[in-house]
């Protein structure tokens, strides 16, 4: 970066140096000069509407505006001259011509970028006597959110919400329609607005037109306070701040605002799943099982029954079965691996998401995967079966950032067309399962076109060709191809030149947990004396248990009864156990089940660090007044020197932690090396399954709002849930289902009854399902992560 | 969401050849509202909706262009569309008069339309011909240095034009 060219210039009286290219309103920023902005957005192109930033350039006839202005040699800039300051109250006056007096009913007030503006800048008094613009009530509020509030009179026309939108969200959902004192924010015909990355226009607009409707009400901005935390929603774990009122309660989720490139916006669940943690379904006392009596206890009681329970599950070693899901964090995760392997001596340590090819994507990418720079700095990005905004909609951030604003040429591949596919210039059909034969036929074409290829493929061919640092994102459903996908990819990565591949799990610390808990067949960095022979896969141990070589199970993380795969079978299975332990931060059948239920922290209050997909270490302080207890990784600490480990302090686990994370890292870069030469990729062709004559492949995934069964437990993103079957709409045509009817699908032996919208979005012989809209018995026969199934489509007669 | 098309045949056609002049789709739009309301007299949200498909472009773009120019009409209008310009310069050589004036001559408000389905009065901002204020423009023909004198012939000659 050292090549940039810099150049010289004065802010105020203040030297200063900025690279070329830099606009004045950042150099002043660098400089801790404030330059007032509205329409200007630090990661929005440059506009130049609302002219606030007005400065005064000597030398030029004009004043210009600071948001778009480069820095240029020699420039001497004023930014407070009475020019200045002249213009930029005439400036505050017209805007509040037009702007209602409404500040004391208003949500924005007190974190209002206008009513700063105007305090700094305005003139204290109205010189204006005419009507101000007051849109009838259809147009001045407008419903176009369940979540957000729209209030169009106090609209100043900066159009930051519009480009967001575009630019950001990659939407289009809204814009500003008519003009002049008639213009204002709104949807096409005030079609209802359905983002995943819902709630970003709402935090850049510097007034209360679009606000978070929430909160709407509920409390001023100055009684909250915000704590920086880390979502575990999804595995982009962003990081978030969440505001508490004056009682410790959580009434908001923001993305924090520093000048990092991950951390100005937020998804709909990292946003709005605030209060799924809050509702009657929290865990918040704990419940121990003895002769048949159930006890309860405060959480911060829950290390004597804990130690109890330990060590009964600690005297038969070997038969001890220890569960985690992806909603811990790296230092949880190691202590769990730890505590499984070393107090309770077993060899049974089981991911609840399983990705079969999660373990060797991370033996051969930890560290070095695509990270938000890469994607940002790409100008090639190919989405191999990737629904971004579906499954991780910020790492879909990104890349709607490189291609609306950096140019960055887009391709899709796979079995449904996802909202990046508008924005792509190709989107090739691929079935579902077959991700690997998609990647082996494009290595074979960079070297031979074949004849017989599609034009779609033969473009992404081409631009693999041309390009000159290519990022590959794929989903989890290639992730859960297996091993043989990741060799394939990582042979087609090392075909092109400056390409880098980033592969997107489901679940939270995906990554962090595998690494430092690992599994039972996985036990890398944890010395050669530990048994390698354990079960890994959840089906393993419902055997275990149903053979009854398993007698015990703890199960730690969040949500744990949605990862458990048909839960009829384990709650069978559960009733032969002697000791089920469970760790949750929810009330479920499961925790019922428990012989001992321990109330843990929620996706948001925990303490510790997370891994992200894109390979960032995010730090969690669980500093969150009102967290139920202490953090599981103390809980923990303390259990284990109870059972006679030594005392440990929490700040040298966490750098535990991050060695063992290095030297996962170093491990996976000589894996490289080694390999250099060699071409592992497997040239056999799976053909993806095949669905039967009759039968579709029943694509299943997370809609829009989910987490496990989040949408279930919040208010908020309850309101979006869509219980609906996507299907092809030639596939409906032929099978004469129209838009809206009722149809049985029939998966195994079990019928679910479902409404089916067509679309042609979908490949031919594929259905989505959402899997969060189904109850927990409906969704027994679900079959794993990333897996599609196969079901038959039965048409229900009357609609 | 596909919706029903509101177009004909030609309709279709005469977009997707214009969509296929412009190197960019979205070019296309402005001439494509046009042809559109040439046929259907107005803009119809479905209509708006189809210009989008054809041109693979949002909705909210159609709806954008569309809402910002007094050019486009959103709900149905007569066989002439009277646009009286009030902005500065007409309306300090008369204009905002000549369209009281209208409005009392032809019994209609700003932006309705006349019983016999003949006349849309509209007050617009700039036509951009403040050397020959006042304008008028009538459909696609604009009438300059126009007096109230002169307003009444056209009306009436656009009358009996619009009996034969």
């Amino acid at each position: 970066m050292a090549d940039i060219a810099k150049v010289r210039l004065t802010i105020d009286g203040i030297s200063t140096e900025a690279e070329k290219g830099v606009l004045l309103v950042e150099a002043a920023r660098r400089i801790g000069i404030k330059i007032p902005v509205f329409c200007s957005h630090s990661k929005l192109l440059p506009l130049g509407a609302c002219r606030i930033c007005l400065v005064e350039i000597e030398k030029a006839p004009k004043l210009v505006t600071a948001c778009t202005t480069p820095v240029g040699e020699g420039m001497v800039v004023f930014t407070r001259s009475a020019r200045v300051v002249k213009a930029r109250q005439g400036i505050v006056e017209f805007l509040l011509a037009n702007h209602p007096l409404d500040c004391p009913i208003c949500d924005q007030g007190g974190e209002c970028e206008l009513q700063d503006v105007c305090f700094e800048f305005g003139r204290g008094k109205s010189r204006f006597e005419d009507i101000k613009r007051n849109f009838d009530n259809k147009y001045g509020r407008i419903k176009l959110s369940p979540v957000l509030s729209w209030v169009n009179n106090r609209c100043i026309h900066c159009e930051r919400c519009t480009r967001v939108c575009h630019q950001v969200v990659g939407e289009d959902h809204i814009g500003m329609l008519n003009r002049g004192d008639k213009a204002m924010i709104s949807t096409f015909q005030f079609t209802q607005m359905t983002c995943e990355l819902c709630g970003n226009c709402a935090e850049v607009c510097p007034t209360g037109t679009i606000t978070n409707g929430t909160v709407k009400y509920k409390d001023r901005v100055w009684n909250l306070t915000p704590n920086p935390s880390v979502c575990l929603l999804c595995s982009s774990s962003c990081a978030t701040r969440v505001w508490t009122d004056l009682k410790g309660k959580v009434t908001r989720v923001t993305a924090p605002k520093d000048e990092q490139d991950c951390c100005d916006f937020l998804c709909a669940k990292g946003r709005f799943s605030f209060d799924a943690d809050q509702g009657e379904q929290r865990l918040r006392e704990g419940t121990k099982i003895t002769s048949e009596v159930a006890e309860t206890f405060q959480q911060s009681e829950s290390l004597q029954p804990t130690v109890q329970a330990f060590k009964a599950l600690a005297k038969d070693s070997g038969s001890t079965a220890v569960i985690y899901n992806s909603r811990i964090a790296n230092e949880e995760a190691y202590l769990v691996g730890r505590i499984a392997r070393t107090v309770l001596k077993t060899p049974h340590v089981v991911p609840l998401e399983n990705h079969e090819g999660l373990t060797s994507y991370l033996d051969r990418f930890s560290g070095r995967q695509s990270t938000s720079k890469d994607i940002l700095s790409a100008d090639l990005i190919l989405l191999v079966d990737a629904p971004l905004a579906r499954e991780t909609p910020m790492i879909g951030y990104f890349v709607t950032r490189a291609v609306r604003q950096k140019g960055a040429a887009l391709y899709t591949v796979g079995p449904e067309k996802t909202r990046h596919s508008s924005m792509g210039l190709a989107h090739h059909w691929n079935a579902p399962g077959a991700s690997k034969d998609f990647v082996l036929s494009l290595i074979e074409a960079l070297q031979s076109r074949k004849s017989d290829a599609s034009a779609e493929f033969n473009k992404i061919v081409d631009a693999v060709q041309g390009s000159r640092q290519m990022v590959i994102i794929a989903g989890s459903r290639p992730l859960a191809e297996g091993p043989a996908f990741i060799r394939a990819i990582e042979s087609l990565s090392s075909k092109v030149a400056n390409s880098k591949v980033l592969m997107v799990p489901e679940g939270g610390n995906t990554l962090g947990a595998m690494l430092m808990a690992g599994s039972g067949m996985r036990v890398p960095g944890w010395g050669s004396n530990v048994s390698q022979n354990g079960c890994s896969v959840q089906e393993d141990v419902l055997g275990a248990i149903e053979k009854g070589s398993i007698k015990n199970v703890l199960l730690i993380g969040e949500d744990l009864q949605e990862g458990l795969i048909n839960w009829p079978r384990w709650k069978t299975a559960f009733a032969k156990l002697a000791n089920l332990v469970v760790f949750d931060a929810f009330r479920s059948e499961l925790t019922s089940l428990a012989t001992l239920a321990v109330p843990v922290r929620s996706f948001h209050e925990f303490e510790g660090s997370v891994l992200s997909a894109l390979g960032e270490w995010k730090i969690a302080r669980g500093s969150i007044p009102g967290a139920v207890g202490q953090s599981m990784s103390r809980l923990l600490l303390k259990l284990e020197s109870e059972l006679g480990g030594a005392e440990q302090s929490f700040a040298s686990v966490t750098s535990e932690v991050k060695k063992l994370y290095q030297w996962h890292v170093s491990r996976a870069t000589e894996a490289v090396e080694d390999k250099k030469s060699a071409d592992s990729a497997g040239k056999d062709k799976s053909t993806g399954g095949n669905p039967g004559k009759d039968g579709v492949f029943l694509l299943i995934g997370n809609d829009l709002y989910h987490s496990g069964a989040m949408t279930l437990r919040g208010a908020h993103l309850g309101q979006f849930l869509n219980r609906s079957l996507l299907m092809n709409s030639a596939d409906a045509e032929k099978m004469k289902i129209s838009n809206d009817a009722r149809v049985q699908l029939k998966i195994g032996s079990d019928k679910v009854s479902v409404a089916v919208r067509t679309t042609d979005d979908i490949m031919s012989g594929c259905c989505f399902l959402a899997l969060n809209s189904l109850s927990p018995d409906e969704r027994r026969w679900f079959g794993g992560i990333g897996k599609p199934l196969t079901a038959v489509i039965i048409s229900g007669g009357a609609a | 969401m596909k919706s029903k098309t509101v177009f004909s045949e030609k309709l279709r056609a005469d977009i997707l050849q214009l969509k296929a002049m412009y190197p960019i789709a979205q070019s296309a739009l402005i001439p494509a509202l046009h042809r559109v309301q040439e046929e259907k007299g107005h803009l119809e949200p479905n209509s708006m909706l189809e210009v989008a498909q054809l041109l693979g472009i949002p909705p909210i773009e159609v709806m954008k262009t569309g809402t910002f120019y007094t050019m486009f009409h959103h709900k149905p209008v007569g066989k002439y569309r009277v646009q009286v310009c009030v902005n500065l310069t007409c309306s300090m050589l008369g204009g905002r008069h000549l369209l009281s004036h209208l409005e009392e001559k032809l019994g209609i408000k700003d932006g309705e339309t006349t019983s016999d389905g003949l006349f849309t009065l509209i007050g617009v901002q700039c036509l951009g011909a403040c050397h020959e204020a006042p304008v008028v423009q009538i459909n696609n023909d604009y009438h300059s240095l126009v007096s109230e004198k002169k307003l009444d012939t056209l009306l009436s000659s656009l009358r009996s034009g619009a009996k034969r």
